[in-house]
Parts: structure tokens; C-alpha cells; sequence
């Protein structure tokens, strides 16, 4: 180390000191103000869905001058069907999607990052095709293929095809993340006789957790949302799920009732918020570890 | 088995450039790839090939395809004036709010990744527009806010400024799905905010030592290790741009307009092919996407080698 | 170690996907007996049958039924169809309803399929579409065995359903594209309210007068010249239709006629700025500028007046399109409105007429029904509910009781008129931004029409 230096570390030390609280405070009220200004059409949609009828619009204080919890009350029953059954339903589609989506695109992003086989550039690049597959395009042919099989008004069409792998985003996202890591992990299992699978399954899967995890989420919440195969597949009612509940309130024949939209948009928001937060902390710790440290 | 570990620094995959140590072994690989074989093949192949041969029919839905050779595609390219409003509306779209969002997602990740307290918190605030995404409540609150007596010209109106109907103004609707599209930046930051983690400390470290200022830190050590993760958002969120339906369809009520301002791409193609009974045309179009996002990726991916760098390969 | 450190790590993941697997597992549980999904059974089918993938219970017939509608009506909707199987205990009415839009999509998509519900909701403006393709099924044979009884119906009422002597399609309710005033603002301007057998010259008269007599911000029509009816309105009146066959029935001098009065109107600051027509076109009948009293005139179809109604005190006033000034002209008024059809593929035929027999015939339903789409196709139930009528059903009556007698359907739309009808509106639109001139818009709508019908 320098020796030279220690003196006008001395004087410099003092000043970096201040400047970086100022700094650090700086930066702080830049980003609350971002922030607020980011939020604030949610908090006013939030805000509003506990606010009377008559003064969601009048009324521009994210605080509710009257305070009604009526919107949640008559929103969740508001249809035929309760809010439980499309709760219930949603959940079971999307949980089912998220499992196949991770366990599937795993398998597959080992393949093309670890094994090499032949046509591996074909197919990584057939593969990168379907990324950009404009999904109109297989609609009307996905539709007539799932009526053949007896699948319409069945939550069949919305889950199976992620157990496929057919979501290949995530593919790309788990084999650009396994390439990261690097291979002298996978060297050492081999000098000590691990095969492939074994090598996947020790090893690059607990390491490639966080994309695993960034998978689940996006997955999660893509789906939560997805409207129009929604709507494709699920006929009857008690098959519906959340989204095609709240287009139920927004219709083009009536009436628009502001406040149970919003309360029902504010409660189909909290499970993708919740899952958000809870794998935030698993995110977190694993992105911050690389497999090898030191 | 290869005892050095030099690689050729190719941005791609497969060929000289070997990327696992595995001795080439197809029947392992394959069991790995059946799921996704069986998908490709059912899901996505299949659809591929029966909506190809319909692009060049006249295919009404409730009756026989009927062969019709290139005059969809003629059609569309030389005479169809909605067809080039659509590419038209699209193009700006893509170009000018996907460079957008990343600029801000990186701005805001790179803020964030300075060890600041209350970080988690911060990352769930900006995270939190992309959460919701394209849901229908989303489109119909944005309907709201820029509608003529939308929170927006409230704020306008504090200021002094009065507010036209952005959503019903053909010139500025394009513009307000934009900013929708920007507003969702936290999704493309929180890759952002994974890879920046991924950047070991002892490079900032070892700067600092040389004396490195955090501009110089910033563009000599981030930026460049981040390239593989820029890619990848450039990739993705240029593919999702060109593929946006949702906030158009519910905003212009599935019309595209007001005056087709905001008919994208995607929503023309389902008015040709549901609104119309167009499907083979709307075949048609679908490929013309297609080829369009795959001349763009293509672009894209053949620019990498010049500024993306991987971290296992040699540079 | 490596292994330790990720279990503490996985632990918390492992949780939240057990928990959502158990989750599942116990909505699977829930769900699975009203969802039934089919089972091999169905597959076995042949291909091309509308085959219902819900099992039906044991010894009764699932029919299934489709409409599209709001809140309200879909509540009605589910309160009809349970009165129907409390009546025939064998019948289960499997129900699908979502708003305009999407069940057009949706049915599409189903007929596709060749899986469209058995009954199905139905309108002039697809009338062709899907009659034309054998997506509808002829009800002449179940009229004529008196199945569907249609012995109350007066003639022209029936024959709005029909292509040439096909029965495809039964009315619910007849309405006609009317103009709803508020008679409050009139007052306030000191204008006549409008008479059933004005002309376009006195409707002119009288939009300008509520130009001159009202106060800033407040606007005496509806930017309505994108509305076909109307238009439809003003060529019968010169003895033209809009469709003659595969093409368009009039010349751009009629369409330039008509538009250059609205453009007239529209010089006069008679109707809001398009940006605001704009906006307000996807607002609900609550949100209308019609029940917040800033426009006097609105023009719709007469059974929307009484969704307007509903949301405001002032009694709103209906009235007819004008007559030509010309009083030697053509009535001119067309009729619409909402219908019910029996999809080609139904195999359950007898159940599904039966249901439809009751549905456009019976007393109670009519009462319970009460005119939600305008006055119903059998002339009894029409007089029963005029008599229960409110006073916005009333004017409805009222109008269509001038209008019917001498109506016409709305007549032959070929396999793109819709495209030709939307391209109509938009190129209005369009105009109503400055975006053309008048002659240039006329001269892009017939562009495009061309470029729609013939290329």
C-alpha cells in the first residue's frame, strides 16, 4: 500500500464523509418522489375504491373524505358467482402453470447451457423462434385441436402446454443465467463421477435458483392476468377466473360502476403482490451469492 | 477431456465453441429435451404449419379454406392503407419506448444497487406498475387518468394548463400508451438489478484504488458486464412491444382508434381475423410480423458480438 | 456446505410452492365437480358434433345458452333460465353471457370450433354473416310443425328475421335509432320540442336555435353522422339502401348530402369537440353527457332510452329520425334490435326449440323480459307490457307504434359490409378530427369501400 498517501487521505476523509450523507439523502428524496409519482395512479385507484360512488371523481385526495368498505362488499358478490369461486380457480391454474413452467424450462435450459448434442444450434435457434411467435398465429389451430381433444370449458388448454416448455422466454432467461455460472463446479462433480442428471440436479439447480425464482414470479404473474385465452376456454362461470370476473364489470352495454372495479382491481392485485414480496427475500439472498465466492 | 479452458468468444451457441464439458452425448440431451420436443411439435409446429398454409387461403372460419395464392400478402403490402397505418403506429411504439423503459430500468436499477437502505422496499415501489402489467384494470385506471377530466389535467390544472382528452386526441393517444409501457419499467429493472449483483465488488474495488470516479466506474466496469442482460431486455421487450394488444384493445374500446392512431400491429390483425372473418388474411399478417420482429432479432443478435460480452468465454 | 446454505435458502421458496401446490390441490378439490372435464367419452365422439364437454347429471338434457348484455340483464338472464328448468325439471341450462364485444369474438371462435351453445343471441348486423355461412338454423320447419309459435307475430315482424323465406332469427324487441332530447335544456333555450314527423330543414332549425339559446359548454346535438342508421334513415328516404347487393347502394353525392349537414352543424359549434365524442363513446349510460345535461340531443336506438332514463330525474323526451323535406319521399325507417337463433349444430333440437318457443311467447317471461330490447314479437305480450310499462318504456312504444307499421328491415348486408360499416364510422371520425375535408372524406370512404368489397 502507499505510504505517500496517508496525509491527504487524511484531509480527504473528512469531506467524503458529508458529501456522502448529503448525497445519500439526496438520493433518498429523489427516489421517494419517483416512487410517488410512480404510485400514485394506484394509490388513487386504492383510495378510491373505499370512497362513496359520487366522489371518486370529485374528490382528489388519496385520503377518502367518507369512508365505505360497501364497494368490496357488493363487488365481491356483485355476479352471480362469488368472488371465492374465481379465486379458487385462478389460483389452481396458475399454480399449476407456475410448477409445470419451472420444472420444464429447467430441464431444458440444462440441456442447451451444459450438454452438447447434435442440431444443438437448430434447435436453440427454432427454439428463439417461438420466443417471437406472434401468438395469433397459432390461435385459431390451438383452438380447434383443443376442442377435438374435448378440452374447451376445462382449464386443460391453459396449463398443459406449460408443462411443455412451450414458454420459451424462460427457457432463454435460465440458460443466459446457467451460463453465468461458471463450469468449474460442473468440472469437479465430473472428476468425482457425477452424470448429467445428477450434475442438474445437485448442482446447476440449487445454483440457478434465483432464475428458477425470477421464472415462478414472472410466470405467476403473467398468468394471474392472462384475459383473452381466459375467455377463449372457460366458459361457464364457475369455471371463470379472476380477470374475466372483472371484465364482467366493464362491459360496453351499461353502466360502468367505478367502485367495486377498482375495489375488485385492488384484491385481484394482492396475491401477485404478496407472492412478489415473499420471494423478494429468497430473490434477494440467492442473486447475491454466485456459486463460487472468493 | 479438454484440460484448457479456452473458448472462442462467440456470442452464440453450439458450433466451435463448445459450452458444456460433456462429451457430445444426444440420448441424455434428448430425454432433457422431451418435454419441450413434444411441446414444440403439438403446440407450436402443428398451429405453425396449418395457420402458414391458411395464409394463402381465403378462410372465413365457418366454411373451407379456398386457395388463393400470394393475394393476401399482395394486398397487404401494396393496397391495404390500414395495414401501413398499423406498421406505422407499431414501429414508433417499439422504437421510441422500448429504448425508454431500458434507459430508465437501468437508471433506476443502478440507483437501487448502491447498498441504500430500504432497498427492498424501494424495488417493490418501482416494481409495482409492471406487477399489474397488462390487466384490464390497468387499461381501464389509465382510461381514467388521461381521460379529459383524468388525474392528469388535475394536475395540469394546478399548474395552470388546460388539459385536452389525451386518449380521445388522435395525435396524443399513441403517446399515452407509451407511457403506459414506460410506467412498466420495473419488470426489465429487476433483471437488471439480478445481473448488477452479479458483478463481483473487487472490480469496483480495484478501480477505486486507481482512483476511478463512479461515471468511469459506471462505464468502464457495469455497463459492459451488464451487456448480456441489456440484450436480453433489448430482446424481450422489444418482442413484447410488437406483440402489444391489451392496453390498445381496451383503451380504443377494440377499434384502434380514435382515427386508428393507436391500431397496433397485433390489434389490426385480430379485427382482420375476428372482427372480419379474415383469417386467412389475418395468417398473413401474423407471418409479416413474423418476419418483421425476426429481421429485428436478427439484427440484433448479429450486433452482439460487438458489445456483448460473456462471462464464460475469453476475451 | 454448499448443500446446507441452499437448503436454508430453499426453505422459504419450498414453503410458498408447497403451499400454492396445496392450495391447488384443495380447489382441484372444490372444482372438479362443477367443472367436469371430459374424459376419453368425449374424445370418442366424432369429430364435428357439438358435443357439450360437461357430463350432463343423469337423466337430464343440458342445453346450452348464450346471450350478451350487462349486469342487470345478466341477472335476469339467470333468473329466466332457472324459472325454465323450476318448469321442466329434465332441462339444465348450462348458461355463457359476456358483453357485446367479446361474444361476437367468442362465438366466432365457437362456430369455428363447430361448438357454438345451442341457443344463441343473434342481430341483424350478422344476420347474414352467420346466416349466409349455415352458421344459423332454419326455424321454418319448427314454425311450420308448431313447435315455435308464431301465430300471434304480426307478418313484418317475422320477416326482419328472415333471408328471403328462411326463418333464421326471432325478435325480443324491436327498436329503431331514435334521437333522445332532454326537454329540460330546450325549455332553458326556448326551443319547440320535436315533433314525430319533422324534417332534416326543421331539424336543422331547431339544433341551431339550442346552439344560440344555451349556455358555454353545453352542446345541442351529438356528433352522430358516423351513425349508419341514421344514414340508412336518410338514402330510404331518396329510395336507396345502403347495400345493393355486393356494393354500396348510393352514390358519394348522397353521402356527401348528408355529411355536409352535420358538417354544417358542426361549423355552427352545434356538437362537441371530437376528442370529447371521442371519450364519452365508451362511457356508460351513468357517465353519458345526455344525463349530465351537456348535450341536448343524443342520438341512439330507442332501447337505449330508457338505460338513460334510469340514471336521471329530468324525463327525457324520444323522437324519430326526420323525414325528407321533401314530403313526397319515402318513409324511410328501418328497424333493428336484438334476436335469438338456434345454432346449425345443435343436436339437441326439440329441447332447445322448446326452450325457445317459451322464451318468445310466454306471458311471464314477457313480463319479467319487459321489453329489455323494445316492444316483443307477439303482439299480446306487446300490449301486456306497454299497459306495465314506466313512461321511458312508453315513449319506446310510442315511437316504434309510428315507426313499425311502415318499417323495413334493415335489408341485405353482404359477407363485409361490417368491415364496410366500420370503415364508415372511422372515415367520420376522421373528418370530425379535421384530418379531411368533406369532399375528401367522401372520396376515402368510397376509396375504401372499394378497396373492402371488391379487392
Amino acid at each position: 500500500m502507499n505510504i505517500a498517501q496517508p496525509t491527504m487521505r487524511n484531509t480527504r476523509a473528512a469531506r467524503p464523509r458529508r458529501r456522502l450523507r448529503t448525497a445519500t439523502l439526496i438520493t433518498h428524496i429523489l427516489l421517494l418522489m419517483g416512487g410517488a409519482t410512480m404510485l400514485y395512479p394506484l394509490l388513487w385507484m386504492l383510495s378510491s375504491s373505499f370512497k362513496p360512488e359520487s366522489l371518486i371523481f370529485r374528490d382528489l385526495s388519496l385520503w377518502p373524505a367518507q369512508f365505505t368498505l360497501e364497494h368490496y362488499r357488493s363487488g365481491w358478490t356483485a355476479l352471480r358467482v362469488p368472488f371465492t369461486r374465481f379465486y379458487l380457480n385462478s389460483f389452481l391454474v396458475v399454480g399449476l402453470t407456475v410448477i409445470g413452467n419451472v420444472l420444464s424450462c429447467a430441464l431444458t435450459a440444462y440441456a442447451f447451457a451444459r450438454l452438447d448434442f447434435s442440431f444443438k444450434r437448430f434447435w436453440f435457434a427454432l427454439m428463439l423462434g417461438t420466443i417471437m411467435l406472434p401468438y395469433h398465429v397459432t390461435l385459431i389451430p390451438q383452438y380447434v385441436l383443443f376442442h377435438r381433444l374435448g378440452w374447451v370449458n376445462t382449464f386443460l388448454p391453459l396449463f398443459v402446454p406449460y408443462f411443455l416448455a412451450t414458454n420459451a422466454f424462460f427457457v432463454f432467461l435460465i440458460v443466459q443465467f446457467i451460463r453465468g455460472i461458471p463450469l468449474d463446479l460442473d468440472q469437479a462433480a465430473m472428476v468425482d463421477g457425477a452424470n448429467p442428471w445428477q450434475i442438474f440436479r445437485l448442482i446447476i439447480l440449487p445454483i440457478a435458483q434465483p432464475a428458477l425464482v425470477t421464472t415462478a414470479i414472472f410466470t405467476f404473474i403473467w398468468n394471474w392476468d392472462n384475459f383473452f385465452s381466459n375467455l377463449l376456454y372457460l366458459n361457464s362461470i364457475n369455471l371463470w377466473t379472476v380477470p374475466l370476473g372483472l371484465r364482467a364489470f366493464v362491459d360496453s352495454m351499461g353502466g360502468t360502476s367505478y367502485g367495486p372495479l377498482f375495489a375488485m382491481s385492488i384484491l385481484s392485485l394482492v396475491p401477485v403482490f404478496i407472492f412478489f414480496i415473499l420471494a423478494q427475500r429468497q430473490l434477494v439472498e440467492g442473486i447475491s451469492t454466485s456459486g463460487l465466492k472468493g | 477431456m479438454d484440460g484448457s479452458m479456452s473458448f472462442s468468444g462467440r456470442a452464440g451457441i453450439g458450433g466451435r465453441s463448445r459450452q458444456g464439458i460433456h462429451a457430445k452425448d444426444n440420448l441424455t440431451a434428448y430425454l432433457f429435451l422431451t418435454p419441450w420436443l413434444v411441446g414444440l411439435f403439438v403446440f407450436t409446429v402443428g398451429p405453425i404449419l396449418v395457420s402458414a398454409y391458411l395464409s394463402f387461403t381465403n378462410y372465413d372460419l365457418l366454411t373451407s379454406p379456398e386457395f388463393n395464392g400470394l393475394f393476401n400478402y399482395t394486398r397487404l403490402l401494396t393496397r391495404d392503407n390500414r395495414f401501413a397505418a398499423a406498421v406505422s403506429v407499431t414501429a414508433r411504439y417499439v422504437l421510441i419506448s422500448v429504448p425508454l423503459q431500458l434507459v430508465f430500468a437501468l437508471f433506476v436499477a443502478g440507483i437501487l444497487n448502491r447498498g441504500l437502505a430500504g432497498l427492498s422496499y424501494y424495488r417493490a415501489i418501482y416494481y409495482l406498475p409492471s406487477l399489474l402489467g397488462g390487466s384490464v384494470a390497468i387499461a381501464i385506471l389509465w382510461k381514467q387518468v388521461f381521460g379529459l377530466e383524468g388525474l392528469f389535467n388535475q394536475f395540469l390544472g394546478f399548474a395552470g394548463i388546460q388539459g385536452i382528452s389525451w386518449i380521445g386526441t388522435p395525435s396524443t393517444a399513441l403517446y399515452t400508451l407509451m407511457a403506459l409501457r414506460v410506467w412498466q419499467f420495473g419488470s426489465p429493472m429487476l433483471i437488471f438489478l439480478a445481473g448488477l449483483k452479479q458483478i463481483p465488488q473487487e472490480l469496483y474495488e480495484a478501480a477505486e484504488i486507481d482512483g476511478a470516479r463512479s461515471i468511469s466506474k459506471f462505464f468502464r466496469i457495469t455497463l459492459p458486464l451488464l451487456t448480456p442482460i441489456v440484450f436480453f431486455n433489448l430482446i424481450m421487450q422489444m418482442i413484447s412491444a410488437f406483440q402489444a394488444f391489451t392496453p390498445a384493445f381496451i383503451i380504443s374500446g377494440g377499434g384502434g382508434g380514435p382515427a386508428d392512431s393507436v391500431l397496433f400491429y397485433t390489434l389490426y390483425l385480430y379485427q382482420q381475423g375476428f372482427s372480419n372473418f379474415r383469417m386467412g388474411y389475418a395468417s398473413a399478417m401474423a407471418w409479416i410480423l413474423l418476419v418483421i420482429i425476426g429481421v429485428f432479432t436478427a439484427v440484433a443478435f448479429l450486433s452482439s458480438r460487438y458489445w456483448v460480452y460473456y462471462e464464460d468465454e475469453a476475451r | 456446505m454448499r448443500n446446507r446454505l441452499n437448503d436454508r435458502r430453499m426453505r422459504p421458496l419450498a414453503s410458498l410452492l408447497t403451499a400454492m401446490l396445496l392450495l391447488a390441490l384443495v380447489a382441484a378439490g372444490c372444482a372438479a365437480p362443477a367443472a367436469a372435464p371430459a374424459p376419453a367419452g368425449e374424445a370418442a365422439a366424432p369429430a364435428g358434433e357439438a358435443a357439450v364437454p360437461a357430463a350432463s347429471p343423469a337423466g337430464k338434457t343440458t342445453i346450452r345458452l348464450a346471450w350478451w348484455g350487462n349486469e342487470p340483464r345478466h341477472n335476469m338472464y339467470n333468473d329466466l333460465a332457472d324459472l325454465y328448468e323450476e318448469l321442466n325439471p329434465d332441462i339444465v341450462i348450462e348458461r355463457e353471457f359476456a358483453g357485446w364485444d367479446p361474444y361476437w369474438e367468442k362465438l366466432a371462435t365457437q362456430v369455428a370450433g363447430g361448438n357454438a351453445p345451442d341457443i344463441i343471441h343473434s342481430h341483424p348486423n350478422y344476420l347474414y354473416d352467420y346466416g349466409n355461412r349455415g352458421a344459423l338454423m332454419d326455424l321454418t320447419p319448427l314454425v311450420e310443425s308448431g313447435q315455435i309459435d308464431l301465430s300471434k307475430w304480426p307478418q313484418g315482424i317475422i320477416e326482419t328475421g328472415m333471408i328471403e323465406d328462411k326463418i333464421y332469427m326471432l325478435t325480443l324487441g324491436n327498436s329503431s335509432v331514435g334521437m333522445n332530447y332532454n326537454p329540460e335544456l330546450f325549455a332553458q333555450a326556448g326551443v319547440d320540442l320535436p315533433t314525430f314527423d319533422w324534417t332534416w330543414a326543421q331539424w336543422m332549425d331547431t339544433v341551431n336555435a339550442l346552439v344560440a339559446g344555451l349556455p358555454e359548454g353545453v352542446y345541442a346535438m351529438s356528433d352522430s353522422g358516423n351513425d349508419t342508421r341514421g344514414f340508412r334513415v336518410f338514402l330510404r328516404q331518396r329510395d336507396k339502401l345502403f347495400f345493393d347487393g355486393d356494393q354500396l347502394g348510393f352514390t358519394p353525392e348522397d353521402l356527401r348530402d348528408y355529411w355536409a349537414m352535420w358538417e354544417e352543424l358542426r361549423a355552427a359549434g352545434a356538437m362537441p369537440p371530437a376528442a370529447v365524442t371521442q371519450e364519452a363513446s365508451g362511457l356508460g349510460h351513468a357517465d353519458s353527457m345526455l344525463v349530465k345535461g351537456q348535450i341536448a340531443i343524443q342520438v341512439n336506438s330507442g332501447n337505449q332510452h330508457k338505460l338513460y332514463q334510469v340514471h336521471t330525474d329530468t324525463e327525457l323526451g324520444l323522437n324519430p329520425f326526420p323525414h325528407s323535406n321533401n314530403p313526397d319521399d319515402p318513409f324511410g325507417y328501418t328497424v333493428d334490435g336484438a334476436y335469438i337463433s338456434l345454432a346449425a349444430t345443435t343436436d339437441k333440437v326439440d329441447e332447445s326449440a322448446a326452450f325457445l318457443n317459451w322464451f318468445v311467447n310466454d306471458e311471464e317471461v314477457a313480463l319479467i323480459y319487459k321489453g329489455e330490447h323494445g316492444p316483443p314479437g307477439n303482439a299480446d305480450n306487446a300490449v301486456l307490457v306497454r299497459e306495465q310499462a314506466e313512461p321511458a318504456d312508453q315513449r319506446l312504444a310510442d315511437m316504434m307504434a309510428y315507426i313499425a307499421p311502415n318499417a323495413i328491415p334493415q335489408g341485405y348486408q353482404p359477407p363485409r359490409g361490417g368491415e364496410t360499416i366500420a370503415a364508415f364510422e372511422r372515415i367520420y371520425e376522421e373528418l370530425a378530427f379535421g384530418q379531411y375535408d368533406l369532399d375528401g372524406a367522401v372520396q376515402a370512404f368510397f376509396d375504401e369501400a372499394d378497396f373492402i368489397l371488391n379487392q
